[in-house]
């Protein structure tokens, strides 16, 4: 799980690392700080 | 979404300018309570685009086919390029839209890009008519429907 990021804490740091079951473009967000992000909320089944 | 429209090549492709998470909602944790007092789920799939300032710009529910969702991705950047003033940028990512699953909405943005270009409600008017006139049904054509009051 990548834990470092560029992205703002209150929407990574508070939400998302402890959740993250995915990070498909931790590296890539890294890269491109300017980035959008697109989150899929989802469930399995 | 992972059988059908994640692995088509366009999402690939379109999903490359975003940094993409997937996250499951269904692993609870200690501050879940937290994350969906911060993002109310109210079904799964749902999708949410933010800038990179973390500023929701676009969410949608469901599963959608890969031109669908393209389109959809394609709208939250143009929604981004309005939100940092780059309203001409917003309306050249829009214009290919129209015609294709999403054009109803495509069509009333452009309108919107094309008054934040102008500052001018007349502006409006060329893509709002053509909503019209190509999508009368939908709820688009709905909130475009003041044209009237538009033209004075």
């Amino acid at each position: 799980m990548q834990r470092q990021t560029p992205l703002r804490e209150e929407f990574i740091g508070a939400m998302a690392i402890d959740w993250l079951t995915d990070v498909a473009a931790g590296v890539a967000a890294r890269k491109d700080p300017r980035r959008p992000l697109f989150a899929d909320f989802w469930s399995p089944g | 979404m992972d059988a059908v429209t994640y692995p088509a090549p366009e999402v690939e492709s379109a999903l490359a300018a975003f940094a993409p998470l997937k996250l499951d909602t269904s692993a609870w944790q200690p501050d879940y309570a937290d994350l969906l007092q911060r993002v109310p789920l109210t079904w799964t799939p749902t999708f949410i685009v933010t800038d990179h300032g973390g500023r929701e710009v676009r969410r949608w529910v469901g599963f959608e086919p890969p031109g669908t969702f393209v389109a959809e991705l394609e709208l939250a950047r143009a929604a981004i390029d309005r939100l940092h003033g780059r309203a001409a940028e917003a309306r050249a990512r829009l214009e290919p839209l129209v015609g294709g699953p999403l054009s109803a909405e495509a069509l009333y943005w452009i309108g919107v890009a094309r008054f934040n270009e102008t500052g001018e409600k007349h502006s409006l008017l060329e893509p709002w008519d053509e909503l019209m006139r190509r999508h009368p049904e939908t709820i688009w054509a709905q909130r475009a429907d003041c044209l009237d009051t538009i033209r004075g």
